[in-house]
């Protein structure tokens, strides 16, 4: 039994570690912040952690096979818009608007794996100019007076509840498959090397490309429960800066940018303590000028101690 | 050592958090009602809060304002000028106010949630300046369910609001009328000087903001009123408020009309980028030299102030910032005391021309003086 728990701590280190963090930092701020500790605040925390984590999760299958993209907030703004438009300029169902939401951003990230994929772009050019074309589509479509707004059922079928189901059924569906299943190991094994992975036989090409189409999904859910909290969708729902939080809360939950090793699990934890601070800023009534200064300083130092713990692993040759 | 390191960094954080909150923390009916001139001194009214002797224990009460962003000095203003006119009505009715304010940052998703951190934290009184007047109603009706009572903040909602979605109190600019007071007086100075306006440019600040809108049908208004409908308008579009945009669209808009001898602007938040244009195309003249472009623009920023007062800009109307606050400030305090209040209340600032400008400046505390670095 012991040496099955030691077995377990060495390998989901950095979930202990992740929990640890978390389990400390909410006990202290249980008690020395007045309602932080309520039903309301933390199903308020979760439901705007939500939208961040569910990116986090399509982010670190792309950082996983040593990619980059960059394009999530401008595609989910963009599909959210898309759908919207679909359920009320166009009049269409809400069921299929939301899986229009959903398939218009898995087509973009499928435009961002294919030119990475198979014309051999560069990943951050091509994220880059989709954020440009997706904040451009969605301003296009969300026309001068925005568009309108959706019946209040779409809002109270994608409550709270629901928003956190879906985030806890995306972050196992795609821990499993990312840790248990052959696709998942190839795409640690592209992040690793690329090179030996086509020689291996595998086809990196598709499997680079699919890995970008569910980067996009991710993003299309993450617009859906956008649209569900604020009951239509605008241009501004994913501003440019969104980015970072998504990119560190993989990065703070142990996912490398250099590709090859990271867990989904540990980036939704990752997403939880670079979302939560902006929830505990908030209700510890800090300064919106120190806000800022201070959630970058933060971000910044888990970095660094991600980065650090990265580097002091390849040393050891893990 | 990995461990020792995240455990040092968590509790640098929850002991940075802890103090900078310490710090933080001791410190109906569609009838309308305009107001001229400026209702207060924000001076004025933090010495008197300062002086006012507590009658007996006071009632602490927590407001929160959810700011859209705090890019622009008007913006800065509706939150310091909120929180002044609060202590003071608080100061005058035995209360001692928190307020909460947070910054949306132009994210209309964050914003939903900054109100619903306001919700949580207690706040009984939500100020809202909102990013998108469709999108905030899902948040009005929370605030109502909620029992809270929801102040839109220099913005309006959509006319769209039916039932929980109509706010307890509305308090915005009466922006057509800006628009339409600064052309008057524009105006009647041509007609003084004999001049008539020969092209009238608008610089049309932003095609998705409903004060943009209102402030063209003031400057329409103006237009039919003194019987210039004949003579053209040519629009230069200024993206999202944006000076630069502005400035790069009304370049090629006065190379085209260099006969172009009247022009007005949504925003004098714009000028930096009409002065560089104007400059470029050789029209940048003061009031009184030949070539001038007479030039009226809305608001009254520390730019355009400095402007009326050089003579390149000859009318202007303040945008009242001050007396949003004593508005929305009074009105929550009523409306917490469950008195009746007027619901939409629409506040004009103080009108201004080149010639006067020293005098109101002297007389009129103007927002855009006190955030003005000159």
């Amino acid at each position: 039994m012991s040496e099955k728990l030691k077995r377990f701590g060495s390998n989901n280190k950095t979930l202990l570690i992740m929990l640890g963090v978390i389990a400390v930092v909410f006990i202290i701020l249980s008690l020395a912040v007045p309602n932080f500790a309520t039903v309301r605040n933390l199903t308020n925390l979760l439901q705007m952690i939500a939208p961040i984590a569910v990116m986090a999760c399509g982010a670190t299958y792309v950082l996983v096979i040593g990619g980059m993209d960059i394009s999530n907030p401008a595609v989910m703004a963009a599909s959210a818009v898309v759908g919207v438009y679909y359920m009320t300029t166009m009049g269409g169902n809400l069921v299929v608007g939301t899986f229009v939401i959903i398939l218009s951003a898995a087509f973009l990230g499928l435009i961002n794996g294919f030119a990475i994929a198979k014309l051999k772009m560069v990943p951050m050019v091509v994220t880059l100019s989709m954020m440009t074309i997706g904040t451009g589509l969605a301003t296009f479509l969300s026309g001068v007076r925005g568009l309108p707004r959706l019946p209040d059922s779409f809002s109270i079928f994608f409550n709270k509840t629901a928003v956190i189901i879906i985030l806890l059924l995306v972050m196992l569906v795609m821990d499993f498959i990312l840790t248990r299943t052959k696709f998942g190991r190839k795409l640690y094994y592209i992040g690793n090397n690329a090179r030996t992975t086509k020689v291996s036989g595998i086809d990196s090409e598709n499997i680079i490309m699919l890995t970008y189409v569910i980067s996009g999904i991710c993003a299309g859910i993450a617009g859906v429960i956008n649209t569900a909290s604020i009951g239509t969708a605008r241009a501004n729902m994913g501003p440019q800066s969104q980015i970072l939080d998504i990119i560190s809360a993989a990065v703070i939950g142990g996912v490398s940018t250099s590709g090859g090793s990271g867990r989904v699990r540990d980036a939704v934890l990752g997403a939880f303590l670079v979302c939560g601070l902006t929830n505990v800023m908030n209700l510890l009534n800090v300064s919106d000028y120190y806000t800022t200064l201070i959630k970058g300083a933060i971000i910044i130092g888990a970095m660094g101690i991600a980065s650090f713990r990265q580097q002091q692993a390849a040393k050891k040759g893990v | 050592m990995k461990k020792v390191l995240a455990i040092i960094l968590a509790l640098v954080m929850v002991f940075a958090l802890a103090a900078c909150g310490q710090q933080a923390a001791s410190g109906g009916s569609n009838q309308s009602v305009s107001q001229q001139g400026s209702a207060g001194s924000p001076k004025q009214d933090i010495a008197d809060a300062t002086a006012a002797e507590p009658a007996g224990e006071l009632k602490h009460v927590k407001m929160g304002l959810s700011m859209q962003s705090l890019q622009a000095a008007a913006f800065h203003a509706w939150a310091d000028y909120l929180q002044y006119r609060l202590d003071y009505e608080a100061s005058q009715r035995g209360y001692e106010v928190e307020l909460v304010t947070l910054n949306a940052d132009n994210d209309v998703t964050k914003q939903a949630t900054d109100i619903r951190d306001l919700i949580a934290q207690g706040c009984e009184v939500i100020f809202c300046p909102c990013l998108d007047s469709q999108a905030i109603l899902s948040s009005v009706k929370e605030v109502h369910d909620a029992g809270l009572i929801y102040v839109s903040y220099c913005r309006e909602v959509s006319h769209d609001a039916v039932g929980d979605e109509i706010p307890d109190l509305t308090v915005n600019f009466a922006s057509e009328d800006q628009a339409y007071y600064g052309m008057v007086d524009l105006f009647e100075i041509m007609k003084a000087d004999g001049v008539e306006p020969v092209k009238i440019i608008d610089c049309y600040g932003d095609k998705t903001d409903e004060n943009a809108h209102n402030r063209e049908r003031g400057l329409q208004k103006a237009i039919k009123e003194y019987g210039f409908e004949n003579v053209p308008i040519v629009e230069a579009e200024c993206g999202h408020w944006e000076p630069d945009v502005c400035g790069q669209n009304l370049a090629p808009v006065l190379a085209a009309n260099p006969d172009a001898n009247c022009m007005y602007s949504s925003s004098d938040f714009l000028s930096s980028g009409i002065q560089k244009a104007m400059e470029d195309a050789g029209m940048w003249h003061k009031h009184g030299e030949e070539g001038h472009v007479y030039f009226s623009a809305s608001d009254l920023y520390p730019l355009g102030i400095q402007h009326l007062r050089e003579g390149y800009m000859d009318t202007g109307v303040d945008q009242g910032c001050y007396n949003f606050a004593v508005a929305a400030a009074a009105g929550a305090f009523d409306l917490l005391e469950g008195k009746e209040v007027e619901p939409v209340q629409l506040v004009l600032g103080t009108r201004a021309t080149y010639a006067d400008i020293e005098e109101i400046l002297a007389t009129i505390p103007l927002w855009g003086n006190d955030y003005a670095d000159y």
